[in-house]
């Protein structure tokens, strides 16, 4: 299931509040720009626990720097994404490094950060992931292949996973956490997903 | 604290199980633990690719929409939430915001003592533990300007009086002489009365001693959150760790009979 991106920088009434600061109408932007400034974030950093700290921080500047915004002067979502690239280069900075030569953030359009339309490279990443995800599932109990579909696929909630299988939440709950567990130490799935983790954590 | 233990926790993280504070111990765990950081990346990493994608599932937006309210102090909606929340926080009443972490300075029984130059002085733990001695350093501030170019000397605290920094420079702060380890953090209130919390901006600010200096995190940009003005500067050195629940138990850091403001800096357009 992909992600569509949003083109809708706030409704009216939630730009005023925003910049006043209140906090539901931040959680409110935060909710309609989330995925784009999260594609910031993995553009640069490897990891996903880096992008995630690096996501925490950059939403933290947002909420300080939220009455900077002028309306006047630009879309809000060129706003945020112009505060998320001055953090994740302060980031970067903090951390001694620079961003990678190929890697040009303040001339990547928005079109760019897109993941609607992956490079070739991407594109061959991630048919290799599906082919892997798919022989991984052929070897699960049936069960535990619904569950995978409902849950980690569909990203059901439990509760209704565990109505569509006929089953109870605790159930599901177990065979959600079992099919991770198995998912993690699978050999050939994580052969394939190698490629996605920081040197570190190989 | 077993292996076992902490995959099951990090099992549980990554399914959106953990409340915010077991969240956030976690997370500090994380950023000093290269094996359990490793571990949390290949199941999040695993996650995303059950859904035949590399982009964050809904789970971790949720994640992060959960700390972010946690952090910033605002119940999840449908609950008892503000919906007129002042545009700054105002001290003493309020904290930033987006300094809530702040609040971890400061806490019912803690104390936060500080003193410059290799002068001891007794501190308590912040949740009111034993009477400690803690030798602190003194806080050096150096400058650059957004452009590149040399790094200026802002000043060493205390004694600089008033400094001068710019919101076209990049600030960095770091401490010298601290002879013993300690857990730091640097804050600074404004004209407004809003407090922006330094160090650490992640981790639980854990600082050991070095002869010479020592950088405290990241440069900070006071192009962001801070308007021309004064900010006044506190420095805060404890020899016990800053519990993560206390991240919610808003203070104002001021308040707070032991601590203890090293200098002010003028910021200048």
């Amino acid at each position: 299931m992909r992600e569509r991106q949003r083109n809708t920088d706030a409704p009216p009434d939630v730009v005023p509040a925003f910049v006043r600061g209140d906090t539901d109408a931040f959680f409110e932007v935060y909710r309609l720009h989330e995925g784009a400034i999260r594609r910031v974030a993995q553009r640069v950093f490897d990891g996903p626990f880096e992008q995630e700290e690096a996501v925490q921080e950059i939403w933290l500047t947002v909420h300080r720097s939220c009455h900077t915004f002028d309306p006047a002067r630009g879309s809000l979502s060129g706003w945020l994404r112009a505060v998320a690239i001055n953090k994740v280069r302060e980031l970067l900075r903090a951390k001694g490094r620079e961003p990678a030569a190929d890697l040009d953030l303040d001339e990547a359009p928005d079109e760019a950060l897109k993941l609607d339309g992956p490079g070739p490279e991407k594109a061959a990443q991630l048919s290799r992931i599906r082919a892997a995800v798919t022989q991984f599932a052929r070897g699960l109990p049936a069960e535990e292949a619904r569950v995978l579909e409902l849950a980690l696929v569909e990203e059901l909630s439990l509760e209704e996973v565990a109505q569509a299988l006929s089953s109870t939440v605790r159930r599901c709950k177990y065979l959600k956490k079992k099919l991770l567990v198995r998912a993690v130490t699978d050999p050939g799935l994580q052969r394939v997903l190698e490629e996605l983790l920081p040197e570190g954590g190989r | 604290m077993s292996l076992l233990w902490n995959r099951r926790r990090l099992r549980k993280a990554v399914s959106g199980e953990l409340g915010p504070a077991e969240e956030l111990r976690l997370r500090q765990h994380l950023s000093g633990c290269a094996s359990c950081r490793g571990y949390y990346d290949r199941l999040v990493v695993t996650a995303r690719a059950m859904r035949g994608d590399l982009n964050a599932t809904r789970t971790e937006a949720a994640r992060t929409e959960a700390r972010l309210r946690s952090l910033l102090g605002s119940a999840a909606p449908g609950r008892s939430a503000s919906s007129a929340a002042p545009t700054r926080a105002r001290f003493p009443f309020r904290l930033a915001p987006a300094f809530a972490l702040a609040s971890v300075l400061v806490v019912a029984g803690g104390a936060l003592v500080l003193r410059m130059r290799g002068e001891e002085h007794a501190t308590e733990g912040l949740r009111g533990g034993p009477e400690a001695r803690v030798a602190a350093g003194s806080l050096w501030a150096h400058a650059r300007s957004r452009e590149g170019g040399p790094v200026r000397v802002v000043a060493e605290f205390p004694g600089a009086g008033e400094a001068q920094v710019s919101q076209r420079e990049y600030v960095q702060f770091g401490l010298r002489n601290l002879t013993q380890p300690g857990y730091v953090a640097v804050a600074g209130v404004d004209d407004g009365g809003a407090v922006h919390l330094y160090y650490p901006q992640s981790g639980d600010g854990r600082i050991e001693p070095v002869d010479g200096r020592v950088r405290l995190g990241r440069s900070i940009d006071f192009a962001i959150g801070h308007d021309p003005g004064v900010v006044r500067l506190f420095l805060v050195v404890s020899s016990t760790p800053i519990p993560p629940e206390a991240a919610t138990d808003v203070r104002a850091l001021t308040e707070h009979p032991e601590a203890r403001e090293v200098g002010v800096l003028k910021v200048v357009p």
